[in-house]
Parts: C-alpha cells; sequence; structure tokens
C-alpha cells in the first residue's frame, strides 16, 4: 500500500506585522477517505480542531510569542495506520517571566530565573552587569550553578557573599530568529544591618527615661524627698522580695 | 472634685503612644505573617495562630496587671509590661521554628501587653473627671492612626531588613512603651499602706483575700457591674465581625480588591474621628454617658444589619456610606464603652474592674469570629453573619438598659468600696488619701527607720 502524501504550507515566521497566520493540509494521494483529521501543536491535540475533511487548515489569528511551536496535522484512517505531516511556527524568544528584584541575606541561596516563549528553544546565558558594562561572571569560587531546559533557565548562587554578589544580573535567550534579555537585581542584606536602628531606639529610650527623671526630680523638690523615686524601686523589690 | 488636665495630658500622650505600640502593632502584624509563611512553609491559619495567642495573653493577663498595680504602683507594672513586649519581640526574632514564635510573640509579649494596656487606661481615667471621654478618645485614636502608618512602615522594615531584623527593630520600638511607664507619677495608694504595713508571714486565707481585693473579685456578686460586663461580652460577639469579614463580603460581592481594601480603610479613618468626637460631645455633658453608649451601640447594631443589605443592591456607593457610618459609630463605642466604667464602679476599684472587664469580654471577641464564619460556611454568603453580629449589638444594648437609674436623667453616685478595717487603719488611710504622696513617703520612711 502507498503511504499517503500530504502538502503542507510553509514554515511560517511570526514577525509582529503578521495578522494571522494559517496552516493548510493537503491530503494528495490516498487509497481511502480518511475518518477524520485534527492538529496537534507540541505533541497535545488542539481542542476543536477535528473534522472528516481531506484538506484540513488551521488559522491562529493575531499570533503571538507562545503560538510558536511545531505543528502537526494528523490523519486517522479506518484499514490503516495515521499519516501526518509537520509544519513549524518559528519566532524570535521573548522572556515571559522573571525575577525583577531579589532581596536575600549574607550566607543563603538564590536562585535566578528566566522564563521565555518562542521556537526553536532558545539558548540561555547568564551574564553580571557591573560599572564595566556586560561581562562573564568567572565561577572560580564554585558558587555558581546553571541549569538550563527549553523555555527556562535557572541561576543558583550559593552562600551569598555581600561584596562580590550584589548587582544586576542578565540572562540571554537567543535562537536563530533572534535574542532577548532581561535584568534582574540582587541584593544581599547584611546581617548586622538591624543592629543600628536597635541601638538607636535604645539610646533613644534610655535619654527619654533619664530626662523623665530628672524632670520629676526637678520639677517638685518640695514634695518629693530625696530619693524618692529609688524608695519607690526599692519599696517594689522589698515587696517582691516578701511575697518570695 | 478630681483633677482634670495639666500633668493628665501628658499621661495622655504617654496612653497615645503606648496603646498605639500595642494595638497598632498587633493590628499590622499581616505584613510579618506574609514572610513566615514563606519560610516556616506553614499553613496561613498556623501562622494566625500567633496573633491569637497574643490577643488572648493581653486580655488574659488584664486582671494580673490591674492586681499588680493594686499591690504595687503602675509604674513599674507598666515598665516591666513594656520590656516584656519588647523582650517578646526580640527572642521572636531569633525563632527557629513556629512554637517559638508561639511563645515569644504570642506568650511574652501577650502578657507585656497585658501588664501595658489596663493600668495605662485606668491612670488616665484616673487623672480626669470632666474631660475623661475626650482623653480616652484621644488616646484610642492612636489605634487607627498607628494602623495606617505602620502597615507601610512595616513593610518597608521587612524589605530592608528582612523579617527577623524587622522584628528586632520593632522590639526596640516596643521597648519604648518603658518610657511611657516612666511619665506616670507614683500616686497614693490606700491599698498599697495597708499591704506594707503587715510584716510577719501571713496565713493562707489573709492572702486569698488581698489578693481577691486586688483583683477586684467582689466586683463579680455586684449586679451593676454584671449586668454591664455582660453587654459589653455580647457588644464583642458582633463588634469585630465586620473588621474581619467586610473585605471578604466585598468581594464576594463582586467589588474589586482595591475597592473592597479602600472601604476597610475609609471605615478606619471615620473610626478615628468617632472616637475624638465622641469623646469631646460626651464630655459637653448635655446627655449621660451611658444614654449616649447605648445611641452608639443601637447605630452600630443597626449598621452593622444594613451592611449586607446595601451591598445586595450591589451598590458601591450604598456600601461605602454604611461603612463610614459604621466605623464612626463603632470609633464613638470605643470611648464610651470605658468612660462609663467608673460610673459603675467607683474610680478606686476601677483598675481592677477594668481588668476583669478586659477578661471577661474577650469572650465575646474569641467566640464571635469563628461563629459568623461557621454561619458563612453553612449558609454561603455573608448575610447571616452580619445580621447575628448586628443582633448580638443590639442585644448588648438592651442588657444596658437594665442597669439601675438607667432611664434617671442625671447619673447616680458612684458606689464606694465596701470599707472593711477597723479604726486605726481607717485612720491612717484618711491621712495618706488627705497629703498625698508626700505624708505616704514620710509614713514608709517612718516605718523603714523604726525596723
Amino acid at each position: 500500500m502507498a503511504q499517503p502524501s500530504i502538502a503542507v504550507s510553509e514554515s511560517v515566521i511570526i514577525i509582529p506585522e503578521v495578522d494571522s497566520i494559517l496552516l493548510q493540509c493537503n491530503l494528495t494521494s490516498t487509497y481511502s477517505a480518511p475518518q477524520e483529521s485534527y492538529w496537534m501543536k507540541n505533541g497535545e491535540e488542539i481542542l476543536g480542531t477535528r473534522s472528516p475533511n481531506k484538506n484540513t487548515e488551521h488559522r491562529i489569528n493575531r499570533p503571538r510569542g507562545d503560538d510558536a511551536g511545531v505543528y502537526m496535522c494528523v490523519y486517522n484512517f479506518d484499514m490503516a495506520p495515521p499519516a501526518n505531516a509537520t509544519i513549524e511556527i518559528k519566532s524570535a524568544p521573548m522572556i515571559t517571566g522573571h525575577k525583577r528584584s531579589e532581596n536575600k541575606n549574607e550566607g543563603d541561596n538564590a536562585v535566578l530565573y528566566c522564563k521565555s516563549v518562542g521556537y526553536p528553544h532558545p539558548v540561555w546565558t547568564w551574564h553580571k552587569i557591573d560599572n564595566s558594562g556586560i561581562r562573564d561572571f568567572d565561577n572560580s569560587t564554585g558558587r555558581f550553578f546553571i541549569s538550563s531546559r527549553e523555555n527556562y533557565t535557572e541561576l543558583h548562587i550559593a552562600d551569598l557573599d555581600i561584596n562580590l554578589d550584589p548587582g544586576e544580573y542578565l540572562c540571554n535567550a537567543s535562537n536563530i530568529i533572534g535574542s532577548y534579555s532581561e535584568k534582574s537585581v540582587l541584593r544581599v542584606r547584611s546581617l548586622l544591618a538591624p543592629l543600628w536602628p536597635l541601638l538607636g531606639v535604645l539610646a533613644e529610650i534610655i535619654i527619654l527615661v533619664i530626662i523623665i527623671v530628672i524632670y520629676e526630680k526637678r520639677k517638685k523638690p518640695e514634695d518629693l524627698q530625696d530619693g524618692e523615686s529609688t524608695a519607690v524601686i526599692v519599696n517594689f523589690i522589698w515587696g517582691v522580695l516578701v511575697k518570695l | 472634685e478630681g483633677p482634670d488636665g495639666g500633668w493628665g495630658w501628658v499621661l495622655v500622650v504617654a496612653m497615645f503612644v503606648s496603646t498605639s505600640l500595642v494595638f497598632g502593632l498587633m493590628r499590622s502584624l499581616g505584613v510579618f505573617f506574609v514572610e513566615f509563611v514563606q519560610y516556616f512553609e506553614e499553613s496561613a491559619q498556623a501562622i494566625s495562630w500567633i496573633s491569637s495567642i497574643g490577643l488572648a495573653a493581653q486580655q488574659f493577663f488584664s486582671p494580673l496587671g490591674a492586681a499588680l498595680c493594686n499591690a504595687y504602683n503602675t509604674r513599674p507594672v507598666v515598665m516591666t509590661g513594656g520590656f516584656l513586649s519588647g523582650l517578646g519581640l526580640i527572642l521572636a526574632s531569633q525563632a527557629t521554628c513556629l512554637v517559638h514564635l508561639y511563645l515569644t510573640m504570642g506568650v511574652i509579649s501577650g502578657l507585656g501587653w497585658g501588664l501595658v494596656f489596663t493600668p495605662m487606661v485606668a491612670t488616665v481615667m484616673a487623672n480626669f473627671t470632666h474631660r475623661r471621654a475626650l482623653a480616652l478618645g484621644l488616646g484610642f485614636s492612636s489605634i487607627g492612626l498607628s494602623s495606617f502608618a505602620f502597615n507601610p512602615l512595616f513593610q518597608l522594615l521587612v524589605e530592608t531588613y528582612a523579617w527577623r531584623g524587622a522584628l528586632l527593630i520593632l522590639g526596640g520600638l516596643s521597648l519604648n512603651i518603658m518610657a511611657c511607664g516612666a511619665l506616670i507619677r507614683p500616686e497614693c495608694r490606700s491599698k498599697g499602706t495597708a499591704k506594707l504595713d503587715s510584716q510577719s508571714r501571713l496565713p493562707c486565707s489573709d492572702m486569698l483575700q488581698r489578693v481577691s481585693s486586688y483583683l477586684e473579685v467582689s466586683l463579680l456578686c455586684e449586679r451593676p457591674y454584671l449586668t454591664y460586663t455582660l453587654g459589653v461580652t455580647l457588644f464583642n460577639f458582633g463588634y469585630f465581625v465586620p473588621y474581619f469579614h467586610l473585605v471578604a463580603h466585598s468581594r464576594h460581592v463582586g467589588f474589586s480588591e482595591y475597592g473592597a481594601a479602600f472601604i476597610m480603610s475609609a471605615a478606619g479613618v471615620t473610626d478615628i474621628f468617632g472616637r475624638i468626637v465622641s469623646g469631646w460631645f460626651s464630655d459637653l455633658g448635655h446627655f449621660r454617658v451611658i444614654h449616649l453608649l447605648i445611641l452608639w451601640t443601637v447605630l452600630a447594631g443597626v449598621f452593622i444589619m444594613l451592611l449586607p443589605l446595601s451591598s445586595l443592591m450591589g451598590s458601591y456607593s450604598a456600601l461605602m456610606v454604611i461603612s463610614l457610618l459604621y466605623g464612626f459609630c463603632s470609633g464613638a463605642l470605643t470611648s464610651m464603652v470605658f468612660a462609663v466604667v467608673p460610673m459603675i464602679m467607683g474610680v478606686e476599684r476601677m483598675m481592677g474592674g477594668l481588668g476583669l472587664l478586659q477578661l471577661i469580654e474577650s469572650c465575646g471577641g474569641l467566640l464571635g469570629t469563628p461563629l459568623s464564619g461557621w454561619l458563612r460556611d453553612n449558609t454561603g454568603n455573608y448575610v447571616a453573619s452580619f445580621m447575628v453580629a448586628g443582633s448580638f449589638v443590639l442585644l448588648g444594648s438592651l442588657t444596658m438598659t437594665t442597669l439601675p437609674h438607667f432611664f434617671s436623667c442625671t447619673d447616680p453616685p458612684p458606689p464606694k468600696r465596701p470599707v472593711l478595717i477597723d479604726n486605726s487603719d481607717a485612720l491612717r488611710l484618711e491621712l495618706a488619701q488627705k497629703n498625698c504622696c508626700s505624708s505616704e513617703m514620710n509614713h514608709q520612711a517612718v516605718e523603714q527607720t523604726k525596723r
């Protein structure tokens, strides 16, 4: 039995000016009519595309980055194995998710990530931006670890160093159509940082209490005896000791 | 004639600061809870127990704070309370598991807050006679203002220093209560002299009698106090329901997140106004305080019941208007609830009475919100819970009308504490009360030199 042959429309590249994309599959030579046909995107069936036609088409209106991928038209036959054909829709990568800023403590582990859409799946690279521009960071300390999948990448930084690590990090996604990058800011908090405000508040309280006690002693010297407030505190402590 | 003003206004400022650091802080802890859920990976319900334990501890330890103030002077008690509340938060910053947070932020800080709130309120009330309600209103307005200010401040602290650093700084800020406590002048304490006189080891029954007198347990046997406490407990059943459920109800009806949150903020603003305006108005003296209390509570109950009805029509402005009115009435009734207290039990017993009142009314608060939540789960919307809450408030108002001398036009004389001591002690007490602190200090110095 001859393999059925399918004529397909061409691969398409999504660019902003394109209003809609039409994918077409024509079943040209076959020995029997197909039972049904449907479309798949990236290995999953697109719902609502099943039809009994020999010539089937799929329209994408206002195509966006996540419409890119590998499309397949599949024909099912009664008494023969199914036949399919592939059309690729390509687009430049676009980063759809990333952490704009991350605040971590010294010694913690930080994770920066980037998500993209587009096809073919991009190659990910990470860079650090400092005063001299975009640089590859050196992994001499062995604390950086990059894990990338098709549309997702993560940069793990272990044991944050407050002098070396804070700054802007750039994730770059590029494929043969184009490339895209996004910045994330990493801030490292010092463990001792909150101690200064705390000491300031404690100093303020001690000064206030001293001022209040001195003011009270000066305001009514005729009513208060010497050591009046100390007498109150002594009585309090004595009362507690009696109870014990 | 009692004192009115002067140093009392300084105490109002102290009460403003300390109340904002107790209740304003408690209400703004939501910022930390988001961080705790993420860090400890626990459910939101387990985290919300922290503030429940803190609030329950504050109310449970109120009688203890009142009794300690009766036994010793108010100043060391409030300063200890401030120290404990700050200590609890500082220790919480080092927490490694959720139980640590329960113990430090919940129990220790709650104990500190309990030792601070009731004594400060009682001290301010003791220092005013004619302007009492206004002073209380000004003091309580701090809760609303500080909730406004603390939410963005805590958010900033958490972002800059992480939650551990922020809790550390908050603990330091809470220690400001010690400075507020230092402002309280020691005063003549007839109970104090009676206590310091006895030197020998005391038999148990005598100790028990003194403890019960510090706690003012005898108040529980008086009908006016019981009626009043019951009424306030019924208020608490319904009072908190709008604060907990208004946002959820607005979202349920279909308004946006920001719209619902804005309603709460607007109600908070009118709450502040209500506290101050009602205090000022009641001090003008045209009406009895108890009548004004009934007026505000009846209005508040009615507005709670109108809340779901106004949103049933789907109109945002109707819901906003009713919420604003409810906020005003609920703030107004808060000032009045405390201002009525000295009329029921007399100024001398106010400290212990307030402590017991806080403890008993906490039951209403603890039971009211879960009840409304249960009603909502069973009926599917908030209409039933708001209706029940409003009816509880109205029931509380009805209970208040059974207070003795309710329908007379002037205030009855406040009841005096029953005096059960012999003549020599009575004479000493009179002397102490006449010459206030100086004679008491003379007396105690003489006692000490005798030993």
